[in-house]
């Protein structure tokens, strides 16, 4: 297959990427005192704020269950696609002034920057588990496929920053467009309300988005303590390994044009 | 062993301009998409064996810098086909490989690992590297606080830090104090007696006649002359003083 063909230089390079993370991870902490810390601390207020809002002033309390920890299930992973794609859609721009100049496989630096992207996730994955234990929600065996589900999400987010960095190079418009698709798609996911509440007609269109269902995935397992069903391990791999195969077959089209969009 | 042969390079000028989408849409709508084509090499064919050092000369806008291009393989050429044997090691500029915000260390690994080193490789090679730059007190020390001529020293002994078969040299040597001038020009030169083909751009064609045995005079894109560095360097010189 010609993709793997593609990818064949990836162990070649694999001290580069390792590189170019460290890079990320240095400069973004280098110049700020709580550091590390705020990786931690940033989605643990983000879903304090939700909790107030939602809770006290539109009377949400999702009935039995753990209204914390259903905000911040759905916001951790939904926080690790826009942090990862909003790092990758500058990712090639951001790197013409060594494109120009040596040959590297321009995969390479959406790549590192979705690996970053992981990095920093790793942060919020603390505070995940810290509200978890705080509020004395169980942990089980089954936590363990949540390993899937984050897999599946990568795929997915690294096919999106492979289309929109490629993009971004043709279109500058990108930037901003994509800040409001992601509001958008923020919006159109429960992440802090039902999926009941939009009503019948609209339920299989919001189904079909996929980080509807990474959400689920994690949810189900993490609130309800139950083994998701085989559509959802079904839906939440395809849609990733798809979006990847369309996001490497489209940048690999157009990656010998971004030299002439500098 | 480097052969290229007739190799074009085109350059879409308006195409380059259109950047939003607006301006697109406008363009399109007014039927104005331009097409200006600008072909930035033009059937240029020649051939060098390894251990030769070719000098490429030119005026401003001769297309040398976009034949390096196209040979180290960032550029794919429109027409034509190159073949190099051998990994190469193009010389970057100024820190273009670097990130102000990490130290000289950090730098030198992330900018080897661009380069295509390997860890273990660059760890038994980081003394020498610090040894010759001589910047063995400011490795701790972000670079953003480098002046450009230490930039330039760190840059240069982590591009020679092997004897890559072949080496891509635009116009980097003239910086640096004249000590490190003159250790940059010995280092190179052992490099060129170690059997390392070399690619040098130069506007001096003193320099290439020093440093050269062969040379490739273009303009506008187009091959004017290939051979000995003498002849090449006597009838451009010729050329311009008349």
């Amino acid at each position: 297959m010609k993709i793997v063909q593609y990818l064949k230089g990836l162990g070649e390079f694999s001290f580069l990427l390792q590189q170019l993370v460290k890079r990320d991870f240095k400069v973004k902490y280098k110049r700020s005192i709580l550091g590390v810390l705020w990786s931690v601390l940033y989605p643990l207020f983000m879903m304090a704020i939700m909790v107030t809002v939602f809770q006290n002033l539109f009377r949400m309390t999702g009935g039995e269950i753990n209204y914390p920890v259903y905000i911040i299930t759905g916001l951790v992973l939904f926080n690790f696609l826009t942090d990862a794609t909003n790092l990758a859609l500058v990712s090639v721009i951001g790197s013409f002034s060594l494109i120009t100049k040596i040959y590297i496989p321009k995969y390479i630096f959406p790549l590192s920057k979705v690996l970053t992207g992981v990095v920093n996730w790793f942060f919020q994955l603390i505070a995940l588990y810290g509200v978890i234990i705080a509020t004395k929600q169980p942990i089980t065996i089954l936590h363990f496929w949540l390993l899937f589900d984050v897999l599946c999400l990568f795929l997915f987010t690294l096919g999106m920053g492979l289309i929109l960095s490629a993009l971004m190079v043709f279109f500058r418009d990108m930037q901003y467009l994509y800040s409001l698709i992601v509001l958008a798609w923020t919006y159109m996911t429960p992440i802090f309300y039902d999926i009941s509440i939009v009503g019948k007609q609209l339920e299989p269109l919001f189904r079909a988005n996929p980080m509807y269902q990474y959400i689920t995935f994690a949810r189900n397992i993490i609130l309800y303590n139950r083994m998701p069903t085989i559509q959802q391990f079904l839906f939440i791999f395809i849609a990733g390994i798809t979006t990847l195969i369309v996001g490497l077959t489209f940048f690999k089209k157009v990656q010998d044009k971004f030299i002439y969009y500098i | 062993m480097i052969q290229v042969s007739h190799v074009s390079m085109r350059f879409n000028l308006g195409i380059e301009k259109i950047n939003t989408l607006k301006e697109r849409f406008i363009k399109t709508a007014k039927r104005e998409m331009p097409k200006n084509e600008f072909w930035a090499l033009k059937d240029i064919s020649f051939h060098i064996e390894q251990g030769d050092v070719l000098g490429v000369v030119g005026a401003n806008g001769a297309g040398k810098s976009t034949l390096l291009k196209v040979v180290s393989g960032v550029l794919k050429p429109t027409e034509g086909t190159v073949n190099v044997q051998g990994k190469i090691a193009p010389m970057l500029e100024l820190g273009a490989g670097f990130d102000s915000e990490l130290t000289a260390r950090e730098n030198i690994f992330l900018n080897g690992a661009i380069l295509g080193y390997k860890k273990k490789f660059l760890e038994s090679k980081y003394n020498e590297i610090v040894e010759f730059s001589e910047l063995q007190d400011f490795m701790d020390v972000p670079v953003r606080n480098f002046s450009s001529g230490m930039l330039a020293r760190l840059a240069f002994s982590i591009s020679t830090l092997v004897n890559p078969e072949v080496l891509i040299v635009d116009e980097i040597l003239s910086v640096g104090d004249l000590a490190f001038q003159k250790k940059s020009y010995d280092k190179m030169e052992k490099m060129i007696h170690g059997g390392t083909t070399v690619l040098f751009v130069s506007h001096a064609a003193d320099t290439i006649q020093k440093m050269c045995n062969k040379a490739i005079w273009l303009d506008k894109g187009k091959l004017i002359m290939f051979g000995s560095a003498q002849e090449v360097c006597a009838e451009y010189i010729q050329h311009y003083d008349n």
